[in-house]
């Protein structure tokens, strides 16, 4: 993956199970959004692979993988502002989750994203006036109700308090287990992400420096030197 | 949906104006209504997706060439139907090319695309014909434009409607905030805008292919006038561009406020108009569809 | 939505009820014609001028006379803005609403056509002054009336002088709507039956913003002729770009505009020679000279020395008309069909509702003045060949 003459991502490999709960560290322009980007179809990979089952994706459009099941959030979220809660939550629904054909699938599906995560009785107030932190769950939401197999989140738990976070850690980890979704999930805060995360992958400089499992890679001295080491 | 029941009264007396008034009021009335329809036409497709365009003139024009080459030949309703559907065909074609820009790069090609068609059109009739310009012979009865132009505002006002609380309005909506978000979210950009141009064309063409009956003489430069789609996007901008209504309002309050000035006022007319627009624009940023009062949030569910 | 749309409506109503009333005496004359917009250039300065200039004339005099009563004449005049839709629906108010007494014709071919048929279904005579099309004559519409040289009478006029000046070979430019292509068809056919060789034809779209690569090619085939089927600012156009390639072939021939003064004004010393679309100037006649001195007095303007006249003597004739039969419109387009009438072009009278008085005509400018120097009995002044070089 490259922008312009710069490499953003060089040799990156692994695989994701299902069910696996991934986590996703590396410092400021590691290359941990561009590979979110290259994930979902947003920016074309100008070399490697992205396969999705036994299918390549690589040059497949953002709408190809939304409807193949691998949903995002985006580090700042991005909702309909103009478009009510409900609207919003029924949007992938409609176009990525099969229910084009039965609007009252939609409804249904959008209704239960937000009462599943923590909306309920606010479907008819408009995105644009939800506080930043109620935006990241309207995105889970929205995220869900695509029925994904894979969920991607960019720093969903950026800027919220403590007990937030928590809750949001709670919230992930209910999706994985409950629902069954595979999710990577990038996050800055190192711990909180440790504590939920069975398997981490480390980004240093658009490499990938380390993946295995959480204790391994808190264990693995090139990423004590490279990361860890300044923050944790 | 019971909601239209109540304009059945206004509908009926609507259809019977022809009865009841002379030719004049009959006329200022379908321009009123030519007007509506385009401009539900236009907010159809641009208002959600926020695709500024200035095609009206070229989908109105070749519209009415459709009469233009089919009057004599085929009935007449069959020709507003041959209208839409050359109007909604070149905006599918069309739209492979230009809807992947956005903004004024799309607002400058929609509006060659009159241009174009003039040029097209020319062309052709040259190397038929040896010459440009049709008379119609034979054209339809006032009344009977009249009709058929009241019907097309009324259906464009349904398909509107329809459109704007079905799945292909939302996906538009989205495609109007964030583009990019709404595909992640499994919506094909291309293939909605689409579909909504081409639809949106569809009845401006019909529009044309009716209005044309009226003019005895058809050539490019009359029908591919860029007054009528300006006239178009500036009746939405005085309405408003986010309901049915302000479409709707401000096509009528615009034709008959112009024909009012333009008759009080011969050579003044057109300062007043403006000055009025830029008072509207600067007051009403939202045209003067935000001066109802707005019903409930009437959204899904 | 219908409260807002009732008022302006009952307004406008209420507008034309209270015009009614007040011009009881006055005999109305009503017309649609471009104030903006694309057609607006020709259409003030070939005719709404004319209109206004004839009505303040009349009014001077007293009036109209009417059935032995002398009546004032009232102008209802507004503004089409170029816009097709807009003619016709300001000639069905004129008509049905207003109920004027006539009506005078909008400006130019197409606008023409949308309202004949309009006029000859109510029955109001009209003597169209700016209309050229064959297709519009061939309607043979009985209330209305062309008083402009039509394509083939303007274009076989040119050919005749073109034989008469010994020319062997042209090269022709035209513009790609209908008048452009009616002329050049009528051309064609005149230079075919006179063995006159056609170097080259290129055609061009309505508001063309550079046309040397054309002229160049034409100046390659060294024609003896020029023919330019233009409008008012082509011809400046392929003037301007003619003088500054050396372009000069013995006959240069530009059709709409070179009658304007505006075209004096633009080629400013470098008009000599050239030749265009006029049928008459102020030496025609006394009338003419008249006319030209009232239209300066007016509008601190010289008329252009083609359509203004045809327009103003189109009153004229109307106005002589009414004169002889009253306000009665199908009496009125009776006496246009059957009579004869003075007027600043000399008698005029109409044969398949065209002017059968005035034939096919070219004029010329030399010293400043757009003289009339074919055929020899329109003639002003003698033709100058060949165009002397521009400056």
């Amino acid at each position: 993956m490259r922008f312009g003459g710069l490499a953003a991502l060089t040799d990156v490999n692994f695989g994701i199970g299902p069910g696996e709960l991934i986590g996703v560290i590396g410092p400021n322009g590691a290359g941990k959004t561009t590979l979110l980007n290259a994930m979902t179809g947003v920016v074309a990979p100008t070399g490697g692979k992205v396969t999705v089952g036994d299918e390549d994706f690589s040059r497949q459009p953002a709408y190809v993988f939304a409807r193949r099941g691998i949903a995002r959030t985006f580090q700042t979220p991005r909702v309909f502002p103009e478009m009510s809660l409900h609207d919003n939550a029924a949007f992938g629904a409609l176009f990525a989750g099969g229910d084009l054909l039965h609007g009252g699938h939609a409804h249904r599906a959008a209704r239960e994203a937000l009462d599943y995560v923590g909306l309920a009785g606010e479907e008819r107030q408009l995105a644009g006036a939800l506080p930043p932190a109620r935006r990241r769950l309207l995105e889970i939401a929205m995220a869900l109700t695509t029925r994904p197999c894979l969920l991607l989140l960019d720093e969903v738990a950026a800027g919220l308090s403590p007990l937030e976070v928590e809750q949001m850690g709670e919230l992930i980890n209910r999706i994985r287990t409950e629902k069954n979704i595979s999710i990577v999930w990038i996050e800055h805060a190192v711990a909180t992400l440790m504590r939920h995360a069975e398997r981490m992958l480390v980004l240093h400089h658009g490499e990938l420096i380390a993946d295995g499992a959480t204790a391994a890679v808190r264990a693995d001295p090139r990423v004590i030197e490279a990361y860890l080491g300044e923050t944790a | 949906m019971k909601d239209w029941i109540k304009w059945l009264p206004l509908i009926a007396a609507l259809a019977a104006v022809p009865w009841l008034t002379n030719a004049y009021m009959v006329s200022l009335l379908l321009t009123c209504l030519m007007y509506v329809a385009l401009a539900v036409s236009w907010v159809m497709f641009s208002g959600p997706s926020r695709y500024l365009s200035l095609a009206t003139t070229a989908f109105f024009g070749i519209g009415a060439y459709c009469t233009a080459w089919g009057l004599g030949h085929l009935p007449w309703p069959l020709l507003l139907l041959g209208g839409a559907l050359a109007a909604a065909g070149t905006a599918a074609l069309v739209g492979l090319f230009v809807l992947k820009l956005r903004g004024s790069y799309f607002a400058v090609l929609t509006f060659g695309l009159s241009e174009l068609a003039l040029h097209v059109i020319n062309q052709t009739e040259r190397s038929i014909s040896g010459t440009v310009g049709r008379v119609l012979l034979n054209p339809p009865e006032q009344d009977a434009i009249y009709l058929a132009v009241l019907a097309l505002a009324l259906a464009a006002i349904a398909c509107c409607a329809w459109l704007w609380r079905g799945p292909l309005g939302h996906a538009l909506r989205g495609i109007g905030a964030d583009e990019d978000r709404a595909a992640t979210l499994g919506v094909n950009p291309l293939r909605v805008k689409l579909a909504g141009f081409a639809l949106a064309a569809a009845f401006a063409g019909a529009v044309g292919a009716a209005m044309a009956g009226r003019w005895t003489y058809i050539d490019p430069h009359t029908v591919f006038n860029p007054l009528i789609g300006f006239q178009t996007v500036l009746i939405v901008m005085v309405g408003g561009a986010s309901r049915i209504q302000g479409a709707v309002i401000g096509a009528v309050i615009f034709s008959l406020l112009s024909e009012f000035l333009r008759m009080r006022f011969p050579y003044f007319y057109l300062v007043l108009l403006g000055l009025l627009l830029i008072l509207s624009v600067l007051y009403l940023p939202n045209g003067l569809i935000a001066l109802l009062p707005r019903k409930k949030a009437a959204a899904h569910g | 939505m219908l409260r807002n749309s009732i008022c302006i409506a009952a307004s406008l109503l209420g507008l034309a009820a209270s015009t009614a009333a007040l011009a009881d005496e006055a005999v109305r004359i009503g017309y649609a014609i471009a104030r903006t917009g694309p057609f607006a250039g020709g259409a003030q300065v070939s005719q709404e001028p004319n209109y206004l200039l004839w009505a303040e004339q009349v009014n001077a005099k007293g009036g109209l006379m009417v059935a032995g009563k002398q009546r004032k004449v009232e102008l209802i005049g507004y503004d089409d803005r170029s816009d097709t839709e807009t003619v016709v629906r300001t000639y069905e108010k004129l008509m049905n609403q207003d109920k004027v007494d006539l009506v005078l014709p909008p400006w130019g071919t197409g606008q023409t056509f949308a309202v004949a048929t309009l006029a000859n279904k109510l029955g109001y005579p009209m003597i169209a002054p700016t209309a050229s099309s064959k297709k519009l004559t061939d309607m043979k519409l009985p209330f209305v009336f062309t008083i402009l040289q039509q394509p083939d009478q303007m274009m076989n006029a040119l050919a005749d002088m073109l034989v008469a000046q010994g020319v062997k070979t042209v090269a022709v430019v035209h513009v790609d709507d209908l008048f452009g292509l009616e002329n050049v068809d009528a051309l064609s056919k005149a230079l075919a039956s006179h063995n006159i060789g056609l170097l080259d034809k290129k055609s061009y779209p309505l508001g063309v913003k550079d046309l040397s690569p054309v002229l160049k090619a034409m100046k390659e085939k060294n024609p003896d002729a020029f023919l330019g089927i233009t409008y008012p600012p082509d011809t400046i156009l392929v003037s301007k770009q003619a003088r500054e390639i050396g372009f000069n072939p013995k006959i240069f021939y530009a059709a709409v505009g070179t009658a304007f003064p505006l075209y004096k004004a633009q080629l400013t010393g470098n008009t000599e020679g050239v030749m265009g679309m006029g049928s008459w100037n102020a030496k025609t006649g006394a009338a003419a000279k008249d006319y030209f001195a009232a239209h300066i007095a007016k509008f601190q303007k010289e008329p252009d020395r083609w359509a203004s006249a045809h327009a103003y003597a189109s009153l004229q004739i109307l106005q002589q008309a009414v004169e002889k039969v009253g306000l009665d419109r199908a009496r009125i387009r009776d006496a246009i069909a059957g009579g004869e009438f003075q007027t600043i072009l000399g008698p005029i009278k109409f044969k398949d509702g065209m002017n059968a008085s005035i034939p096919g005509t070219v004029s010329q400018w030399q010293k400043g003045e757009f003289e009339v120097v074919w055929p020899k009995t329109r003639a002003t002044a003698t033709l100058v060949s060949p165009k002397p070089a521009w400056n």
